[in-house]
């Protein structure tokens, strides 16, 4: 058996070398008889599509449908359910002093100062880390790549714990320099800078290693063309690094936007939201408004205002791949 | 001379970065590790350590006896488990005819695993606990491995469906004139062949459900079915009864087997992520 698995190997190879080469066969046929030729096909794409249907997309379609009424437990108790068109959205984003509003607010800004940082340090880290002839570079690599290979629930839990007033791992060490305590997670503002920077810790480990593989396949020859144009280190960043990084670094930063600005984890595992809402983001706002106030419209309305800014993004995505596979042509 | 000096004084600045941000970014980890192997003997401590004071696999061997968090343990192995398993047959199947056939309405079944993927993680979740609450089938394994399969599902058949593009057909049109039958192909050929992407795809899969605390809170009432994420989460929030060291000891169980899994494959799996996103 094993040998055949590899002569079936060495012969792929060679086929796919001559299937480069072979014209395209054109054939016209009806629907039917395509399904028919197909039938075993869906055989095997029907079991994964009824499930996601019935478990994910029908549910998806029902939340859509759900942000039109009022439906809470309230209304669920005393049956007046009724259809309530947009108000749901209007109470939502309707005016700036809109709870909601506020909080999408401060998702887009938890959003992009943590993917500034994360795409600045990783940058800075991986170049460090480029440098040729370095050595202890795996051991580097290990340690900056845990924040990432460890669970980010446990992590999480474990920064809570390091925030905590009196007990906590910081401001212990505070107390031994003599330095006063900070109200890390009890204070509003605070809170959310210390939220930032777990975050933080927790996605730069991603970007140095996409810079990495990045910054490695970039050829020694362009450096060293530079080097005999006399250019400066700066202008070798900027003209060459730069520019040959973005292929990489752009989707990743995007990916990178999306998972900050769905994270839910993190917030919710330090502050909860809180203090007094103070850290709430939109996965962390519509968990509590569902678990607290079971006012199921409203968080089948965030989820539908979520999805929408999240498509918007993903086909900014798309178009900038698009973008940058058009350049990589040139 | 200067350039050989300067060129010195560079690397030293660029190790003393280095070693600076490695301190600091390893921090938590060192914290976790500490905590966990001290012995204590109030349940937390006002003094501030760098090594433990009293080392002690002490909390470990309460971590493991304790009958909650091996039942947590139990229950998040199943949950896990049974999903990865589920889910990635039901994927390896999908991303196969994907790959390999043209048929009426691939275009939308691959389209409509890309809108999921566009969506939040919690677009389904509000509805899918009023369904569940309908139906009564709360606290069931199954209905939370369906839960988060289908949650896992798309991103699956895209990442496998990727990768059967890459193998060359004709390995299968050669078995097939030998008489073979497309689920033996599928099985003897395709899934050895494609074993890193299948581990890949696992390893993620796996993650979801062992790390996740929100679908696990809204669907689990009975407490027999908690998860570790449910139980540590339980433990972090009450240090009047379970010390910090217990805590960080379950942590580090928790953590152990995805963190080595994250560490042996990291180049693969940030490889599929990014390349993943390109082809959109």
């Amino acid at each position: 058996m094993k040998k055949w698995r590899e002569e079936v190997k060495s012969l792929s190879i060679k086929i796919l070398h001559e299937e480069k080469q072979m014209p395209p066969l054109l054939e016209k046929t009806s629907l039917i008889q395509r399904i028919k030729k197909n039938k075993v096909a869906y055989f095997y794409v029907l079991p994964a599509l009824v499930v996601v249907f019935t478990v994910s997309l029908f549910p998806i379609a029902y939340g859509i449908g759900l942000s039109f009424f009022n439906l809470n437990l309230y209304t669920m108790g005393s049956g007046r359910v009724k259809f309530v068109g947009l108000k749901n959205y209007v109470k939502a984003l309707g005016s700036l002093d809109a709870e909601f509003f506020a909080v999408l607010m401060r998702t887009f800004i938890w959003t992009v100062v943590n993917v500034f940082f994360h795409v600045v340090l990783g940058l800075i880290i991986a170049l460090a880390l480029n440098r040729p002839k370095l050595k202890w570079k795996g051991i580097y690599r290990t340690f900056i790549i845990l924040p990432w290979a460890v669970p980010q629930f446990v992590t999480a839990l474990v920064w809570k714990m390091m925030y905590h007033e009196q007990f906590g791992f910081f401001n212990q060490f505070l107390k031994l320099l003599g330095l006063p305590p900070v109200q890390w997670l009890t204070n509003g503002k605070i809170a959310f800078i210390a939220v930032i920077i777990v975050n933080i810790w927790l996605g730069f480990p991603f970007m140095t290693m996409v810079a990495t593989g990045a910054l490695q396949s970039i050829s020694r020859e362009y450096y060293e063309a530079a080097d005999m144009d006399g250019a400066s280190p700066w202008q070798k960043f900027r003209y060459i690094t730069l520019p040959l990084l973005k292929p990489a670094m752009l989707p990743a930063a995007i990916l990178g936007t999306i998972w900050t600005f769905t994270n839910f984890n993190v917030i919710y595992m330090i502050t909860g939201g809180g203090p007094a809402k103070a850290t709430e983001i939109v996965s962390t706002y519509q968990f509590n408004v569902l678990t607290r106030q079971n006012a199921y419209s409203m968080a089948a309305t965030y989820s539908v205002i979520v999805s929408i800014i999240l498509i918007i993004i993903t086909l900014i995505n798309m178009k900038v791949t698009k973008a940058l596979h058009a350049e990589e042509v040139d | 001379m200067v350039a050989k000096t300067k060129e010195k004084i560079g690397y030293l600045l660029t190790h003393g970065f280095l070693i600076f941000t490695c301190l600091l970014t390893f921090i938590p980890i060192w914290w976790v590790l500490l905590t966990a192997f001290d012995k204590r003997v109030s349940l937390v401590s006002t003094e501030f350590m760098i090594l433990p004071k009293n080392p002690t696999f002490d909390n470990f061997v309460e971590v493991l006896s304790h009958p909650k968090f091996l039942m947590w343990l139990k229950n998040s192995f199943i949950f896990a488990g049974g999903t990865t398993l589920f889910a990635l047959t039901l994927a390896t199947l999908s991303a196969y005819a994907y790959s390999r056939f043209d048929f009426p309405g691939k275009k939308a079944g691959l389209a409509s695993y890309v809108i999921y993927m566009m969506l939040p993680t919690t677009a389904a979740l509000v509805p899918q606990l009023l369904i569940i609450k309908y139906l009564g089938i709360k606290n069931s394994y199954f209905s939370l491995i369906l839960i988060w399969s289908a949650a896992n599902m798309a991103f699956a058949v895209w990442n496998l469906k990727g990768y059967f593009d890459t193998i060359p057909k004709s390995i299968e049109e050669a078995a097939i004139i030998d008489g073979a039958s497309r689920f033996q192909i599928f099985t003897m050929i395709m899934l050895p062949l494609a074993r890193p992407a299948l581990a890949i795809t696992a390893i993620f899969i796996f993650t979801a459900p062992w790390t996740d605390y929100a679908t696990s809170y809204l669907f689990l009432t009975d407490g027999s079915k908690f998860t570790l994420a449910q139980g540590l989460f339980g433990w972090a929030a009450d240090f009047k009864t379970v010390s910090w060291g217990v805590f960080c000891a379950g942590s580090i169980i928790m953590a152990l087997p995805l963190t080595i899994l994250y560490l042996v494959f990291q180049k693969y799996i940030i490889g599929g992520l990014t390349v993943g996103g390109v082809k959109g």
